[in-house]
């Protein structure tokens, strides 16, 4: 944590509600997001146990597994979820506009431009936890190798239709939540410590309910004792007033709660089970009914007590976000997420198989670096976008701020020279600067502006000189507002405003044989199904 | 103790806890894997290591031995014997569920890892069968640290054993060092050892206990160590009660005669005994009050002497060169099913980190002996043997008087945590936010102390940490102030800028 960050912590603490730590929202926030809370069965992978989804605050979907070790109950749920999702991942996938991308040309390898659709628009899922997150990459796993009755007329357990397609997406959001900056998939926690600070621990901020403590206490009370309600208080019954955000739930409510119920449920299926032998009535048949129907209601009513105080602590957080300027390039980011978004849409609209269990080497690599480039974009983005931020970029030494005391116009040594004025800045900050090292700003009309430090000035006191190497235009004379003035103000960093990624990478066929060689060309087999249905 | 009781009653509990499907999940899991005599699982190991150690089958199956015995010392004294016959024995072995000592911080702690294979050529593999899924290989890169921490304590335990097996550090050592000199008889010559005994206290009970309570006891056993033959010999170490709290009500020395018998036992092995008996000390009261039963003493030990001499000598010969390998096999379910899974898991660095974190432990005795006298965590517990009766606020006195350091990550492992967590944020320490906080704060331990410096109401200026926090304050309230001159809509920033201002 950092000095800055640590000391908005302690005053959240002494305040009793959290402090902010950015001045605009950093992360793209739909308009019509689709809430999504997970809840999986404790020791189970991949198991769900129900879950609340949608895009209407007051019409959350509650979809239920009464019996998480079944397979075809959860295979209903799967299907459910399918239904729930799809449309809404799907209904952006037809808005497109135009775009103009260089691609390089099969037959003459040269680059020529070519015009692309892109998304208008992406879906956006959030999720209450970084947990949630994983989940998501879960249940995508589980469900993308399943096969279909209509894809393997053979498969003994044949998924229902759109679960596999289901799964894809969820791989995609879920593959795309892990690079740094982008929004397909939110978690709520990490968005909202990202702005604000509370007075506990990072390891504390990812409990939604005690974070939502903080930033927004109840009249009367502080931040650390709305927490700590959230954390700990418990009922007469020992259940927590706070359900924890999941998916995991909490150990209590499964012993004292559901396990009786699903006990109950059980019972009632295995009666209702041998029901129609004995009674051919109609009528007799739906008695025996009745007591499964009343067991399923009574494990929705559960799960419903588990879920909707975590939906209504993410919309809660969506306010909270919503009340923040949108930074000035989290469109630019967004608009990565939209070509992500196209991109799979178009994969899957051309038939491809399901993203492989493991990526092949060029592949990894890729995402790697993509990864990285993608984090070092974010930290320069959310400077320039937000003075706090930057704030703790200067602490750091890594940027200064100040005012102009001189400018002395110089010209390089070239044939036609070129203006390489003299910038004298006074600041407070102390940059870790050696001669010759580049410095970067914003120029007023958007573009960065490249400098090399020249040295501090003699009598100390904070003065020192960067000489202007870019983004003063082609002429002799530099392009109008290129060059500062003395009186204003300038903010210099020192690291690159669109860090570039590394060199290329050879295509996937082309994996030279020390990394394994070209991949093989089988897709991945579905995963082998078991008969008993324990998972 | 119980630390989660002790929890309830100081009005902190903790949220630990395990769901019902979860234990079930993980029982029947680790039941299927170990199914089938443990071929399947001899069989995971065999086919991960890719040696050339025989594979097990029908024709070779592994051994199981039973490891029951009564009490843990009976356990580990089990276990310690059927390690050194399946070590001899040049087969594959599974123990299931054995338990093994090791000592923190002065005392015996008991561990009972899933199970241990003994390969054909005498190492000992460590198993950990956990339920977390291994989804294409990879499983969750935070539980499979967890369990290759917690394998590495059992490589430690079993390191201990194998050392004494073979040579080790038990040998050569004479009468308990904290024995009082005077009161013992001399101590055996050459093998016939007595490694130390602890003292039979921790914590909780220090203070009504003197240092040593058991010297008669470490006599005796002595003393039956005395009348062994001297060859091929090996005392296994006389554990220390392990349970804390419940301790403080026992008598100094509540267990002398028991000793005795324990000692009688070692005499009465036939001259040609091989193994001093144990000196056994109560797990805890209730073991205390009911005498073991000889088996879980002299039994399992007694055994030795029927092989002969000369394979007595190969198999300390062939127990020096048990080795525990610092590979251990973590079983988990494959992707979404129920079928085993298993990788090797290197623990070399886990060993280290604990083993430096073991030997850098305050000894219990010295966290005891700093105590103030007569400090207990006792209950007090009511008839129903759940609810405490003691005052809540006695209870926090006896706490405090312990020495602990909240960190955020203890939230994760103590039932404690909440209350220290408590009691750090009423000191204002500026742990409460981060364990990496203090890095940057150099002196300054208290929030308000923190917010006074920034402030520049207190502090040297010329301490770097000071001018650092100043410089961050005033960083911070400018791009604050810039926040709510532009009349942004983030709320609290009104006020924040004059609140926030450097100096005032």
């Amino acid at each position: 944590m950092s000095l800055i960050t640590a000391l908005a912590r302690m005053e959240a603490v002494r305040e009793g509600r959290a402090r902010p730590l950015a001045t605009v929202r950093h992360r793209h926030l739909a308009e019509r997001p689709m809430v999504f809370v997970p809840l999986t069965t404790a020791g189970e992978a991949g198991a769900p146990l129900g879950a609340m989804v949608g895009t209407e605050r007051d019409a959350p979907l509650l979809l239920v597994v009464p019996q998480p070790r079944d397979r075809d109950l959860r295979f209903a749920f799967l299907a459910e979820l399918a239904d729930a999702v799809l449309p809404y991942v799907e209904g952006f996938a037809d808005d497109v506009e135009r775009e103009q991308r260089k691609e390089t040309d099969p037959e003459t390898g040269k680059k020529v431009p070519v015009e692309v659709e892109l998304c208008a628009d992406a879906p956006q899922l959030l999720v209450p936890s970084a947990a949630g997150v994983e989940y998501v990459r879960l249940l995508g796993r589980s469900m993308r190798f399943r096969r279909t009755a209509e894809q393997d007329p053979d498969s003994p357990y044949p998924a229902p239709p759109r679960v596999p397609l289901l799964g894809r997406w969820l791989t995609h959001f879920g593959e795309r939540a892990r690079l740094p900056g982008s929004s397909l998939l939110l978690p709520m926690t990490q968005v909202l410590a990202r702005h604000w600070a509370t007075g506990q621990s990072g390891v504390e901020d990812q409990h939604l309910g005690a974070l939502l403590g903080w930033l927004a206490p109840p009249p009367g009370t502080t931040g650390a004792e709305a927490a700590l309600r959230a954390e700990l208080a418990r009922d007469a019954e020992g259940l927590l007033l706070c359900p924890p955000a999941g998916p995991a739930t909490d150990p209590v409510f499964d012993n004292r709660r559901l396990a009786p119920a699903t006990a109950r449920y059980d019972r009632a299926r295995a009666e209702a089970a041998a029901a129609p032998e004995a009674a051919q009535a109609a009528q007799a048949a739906q008695a025996a009914q009745a007591p499964l129907h009343r067991a399923e209601r009574e494990i929705r009513a559960l799960l419903e007590s588990q879920l909707r105080p975590t939906w209504d602590a993410v919309w809660q957080g969506v306010d909270l976000l919503r009340a923040l300027p949108e930074g000035e390039r989290v469109a630019e980011r967004w608009k990565r997420d939209r070509w992500s978004y196209t991109s799979h849409r178009d994969r899957v609209a051309a038939g491809e198989p399901p993203q492989p269990r493991r990526d092949d080497a060029v592949t990894a690599a890729r995402k790697l670096a993509a990864r990285e480039t993608a984090h070092a974009r974010l930290e320069a983005q959310e400077a320039l976008d937000d003075p706090l931020v930057m704030a703790g970029r200067r602490l750091a030494g890594e940027a200064f701020a100040g005012e102009v005391t001189e400018v002395v116009m110089e010209y390089s040594e070239a044939k036609v020279p070129r203006p390489r004025p003299l910038v004298t800045v006074l600041t407070d900050d102390g940059p870790l600067l050696t001669e010759g090292v580049k410095v970067h700003r914003v120029l007023p009309d958007g573009r960065a502006q490249t400098a090399e430090f020249v040295g501090h000035a003699p009598d100390g006191g904070g003065a020192l000189t960067v000489r202007l190497t870019g983004g003063m235009g082609r002429g002799k004379v530099p392009d109008e507002g290129s060059v500062p003035e003395k009186g204003d103000r300038v903010c210099w960093t020192l690291f690159e405003h669109a860090p570039r990624g590394g060199p290329e990478l050879p295509d996937p066929e082309r994996t030279p044989w020390t990394h394994g060689g070209p991949p093989g060309e089988a897709a991945d087999a579905p995963d082998p199904l078991t008969a008993e249905d324990l998972l | 103790m119980d630390k989660g009781a002790l929890a309830r009653a100081l009005g902190a509990p903790a949220t630990h806890g395990q769901s019902q499907f979860a234990i079930a999940r993980g029982n029947v899991f680790e039941a299927r894997v170990k199914a089938d005599g443990g071929e399947a699982l001899v069989r995971l190991l065999h086919d991960r290591l890719r040696d050339d150690s025989p594979a097990p089958g029908p024709a070779f199956p592994p051994l199981t031995p039973d490891l029951s015995a009564a009490g843990p010392e009976g356990r580990t004294a089990r276990t310690a014997l059927a390690l050194r016959e399946a070590t001899a024995a040049g087969r594959w072995t599974v123990l299931d569920h054995p338990l093994l000592a090791l000592e923190v911080a002065g005392t015996p702690a008991y561990l009972e890892p899933d199970a241990i294979v003994v390969h054909p050529d005498g190492d000992w593999t460590i198993v950990e069968i956990k339920s977390f899924p291994m989804i294409d290989g990879a499983a969750d890169p935070g539980k499979v640290g967890a369990a290759a921490r917690q394998a590495a304590v059992y490589a430690l335990a079993l390191e201990g054993v194998a050392a004494r097996m073979g040579g080790g550090p038990g040998d050569g050592e004479t009468a308990s060092p904290g024995t009082p000199g005077g009161d013992t008889h001399p101590s055996p010559p050459a093998d016939g050892t007595v490694p130390p005994t602890r003292g039979a206290y921790d914590e909780g009970d220090a203070a009504h206990l003197p240092p040593t309570p058991d010297t008669g006891r470490t006599a005796e056993a002595a003393q039956g160590a005395d009348d062994t033959p001297p060859a091929g010999t090996r005392a296994l170490p006389a554990h220390a009660p392990h349970d804390e709290g419940d301790a403080a009500h026992l008598p100094p020395t509540p267990d002398t005669g028991r000793t005795a018998e324990a000692a009688q036992g070692a005499d009465d092995t036939p001259p040609t005994g091989t193994t001093a008996a144990p000196a056994h000390t109560p797990q805890d009261e209730g073991a205390a009050a009911a005498p073991l039963p000889p088996a879980s003493d002299g039994g399992p030990v007694a055994e030795a002497p029927v092989a002969p001499p000369a394979d007595g000598a190969s198999r300390v010969g062939r127990a020096a060169g048990a080795s525990v390998r610092e590979r251990v096999l973590l079983v988990c379910p494959k992707d979404f099913s129920n079928l085993p899974d298993a990788e090797l898991v290197d623990v070399r660095k886990q060993i280290a980190t604990t083993r430096r974190q073991l030997a850098r432990l305050t000894r219990v005795e010295d966290i005891a002996a700093a105590l103030p006298e007569g400090t207990t965590f006792d209950l007090r517990l009511a008839d129903d043997g759940r609810t405490a009766t003691r005052p809540a606020a006695e209870l926090a006195a006896a706490v405090e008087a312990a020495p602990a350091a909240y960190a955020p990550d203890c939230l994760a492992a103590c039932e404690l945590a909440f209350h220290c967590r408590a009691r750090s944020r009423a000191a204002d320490a500026v742990e409460t936010l981060g364990r990496g906080v203090r890095g940057e704060l150099g002196g300054l331990a208290t929030v308000g102390a923190v917010l006074a410096a920034a402030r520049g109401e207190e502090g040297d200026p010329a301490d770097p940490a000071v001018a650092a926090l100043r410089r961050a304050a005033a960083l911070r309230a400018e791009a604050l102030e810039v926040l709510s001159a532009s009349g942004s809509r983030v709320r609290t920033t009104a006020g924040a800028a004059e609140e926030e201002s450097p100096c005032p």
